[in-house]
């Protein structure tokens, strides 16, 4: 059954973690967690408050650094590393640090499904076209075993890791090119910088509607100058599509049209 | 002289033979090392010192539930750890041995 751990504690550990800010991470991290067992054991016994019955933290980091074999806190180098390593461990220690890491232990279940959905449905819609993929399942298995005994083994523990940032690097690319992902005809399209697509005066461009210098009107496939395929919607936010639901990309003009809308006056012939 | 240097020499021998006589918790091992005589020891050095044991492999610890607190963590002295105290006991008695007959010899 948990207890409510002693409110002195916390703060004289923050005191002692920050005096031995300099050691490597994962010693830090050891220490402070058999410590503040140790440290709530000593608050539960005692009426007297820590800092009297221990002494300033500072002192009692360079005891405890000392008896435990290692160079005195207070002659670690701060390095950059040391540093950065220290404030890791000052937050992973902090109430809000703590709380996020209970609250990740328990929701850590369901990213590891995640991720195992997100590498093979994102890694086919970048290179493979999109569509269903049969490998989202045994991933999604492998995905929660390399997770669920990550602690046990340094083989699963890799495996966690480069799935986790293998998932990272997926999710990057996909917002890169575009999360417009179930179909790759519409990746490098304005759609991705702008929802609308291309806005003209009296609101989203639905089409384009091309013709020669003579008048007459003519078909054209439309790229910008970095050769992406210029992308109109339907007004909505929504590429255009048929009357069975495809997208329509090109090209244009997209909708049946024999003359221009309105009176519009060609310009001169340059 | 400052005891407390002497201390700190023996201080493995010590916790290793408190823990000799039972298991115990940090608090409860700093309490009966008070008790018998070694009052200057710190609560820092026992515990670091059962870091240092721990991670040698001399003694082993386990989790104990309390009704007044949070659970415990006890140690207990592994058959590495009894083996070095018995070699740390001999040592020292011949140490003391050594150094009483030449306080001996100085006296007279």
């Amino acid at each position: 059954m948990n207890k409510v751990i002693d409110p002195q504690v916390l703060p004289y550990l923050m005191a002692v973690e920050s005096r031995l800010g300099g050691m490597p991470l994962a010693e830090a991290e050891e220490i402070l967690k058999d410590l503040e067992q140790h440290l709530a054991e000593l608050a539960a016994l005692e009426t007297e408050p820590l800092v009297e019955r221990l002494g300033p933290a500072d002192a009692y980091a360079d005891e405890l650094a000392l008896s435990a074999g290692w160079p005195a806190s207070s002659l670690y180098q701060r390095t950059f590393l040391g540093r950065i390593s220290a404030w890791w461990t000052r937050i992973s220690w902090s109430a809000i640090g703590r709380r996020l890491a209970r609250d990740w232990s328990e929701i850590r279940p369901g990213w590891w499904i995640a991720r195992g959905l997100i590498i093979p449905f994102f890694l086919t819609a970048l290179y493979a076209g999109g569509g269903f993929t049969w490998w989202v399942l045994p991933s999604a298995v492998i995905s929660v075993l390399l997770g669920r005994y990550s602690a046990t083994a340094a083989v699963f523990r890799a495996g966690d890791w480069l799935a986790t940032v293998l998932t990272l690097w997926v999710l990057v690319a996909g917002l890169l090119n575009g999360v417009g992902i179930y179909d790759s005809g519409i990746r490098n399209t304005y759609l991705h910088d702008n929802p609308f697509g291309i806005v003209g005066p009296s609101g989203p461009i639905s089409d384009f509607y091309a013709y020669t210098v003579d008048g007459d009107p003519v078909e054209v496939f439309l790229f910008d100058q970095n050769g992406s395929s210029v992308q109109v919607t339907d007004g909505h936010g929504n590429p255009p599509s048929d009357e069975n639901g495809f997208p329509i990309t090109a090209p244009y003009p997209i909708h049946e049209q024999v003359a221009p809308p309105g009176d519009v006056p060609f310009p001169d012939r340059p | 002289m400052d005891a407390t240097q002497l201390l700190k020499g023996v201080l493995d021998v010590a916790v290793m033979a408190v823990l000799r006589n039972g298991d115990g918790y940090g608090y409860d091992l700093l309490r009966r090392l008070r008790e018998v005589g070694l009052e200057e020891i710190g609560d820092a050095s026992v515990y670091g010192t059962l870091r240092r044991l721990y991670e040698g492999g001399l003694v082993s610890s386990y989790l104990v539930p309390s009704e007044e607190g949070p659970a415990r963590r006890y140690y207990s002295l592994t058959k590495a750890g009894r083996d070095q105290l018995g070699l740390s006991i001999k040592t020292w008695r011949l140490f003391v041995e050594t150094l009483e007959e030449l306080f001996g010899k100085e006296a007279a």
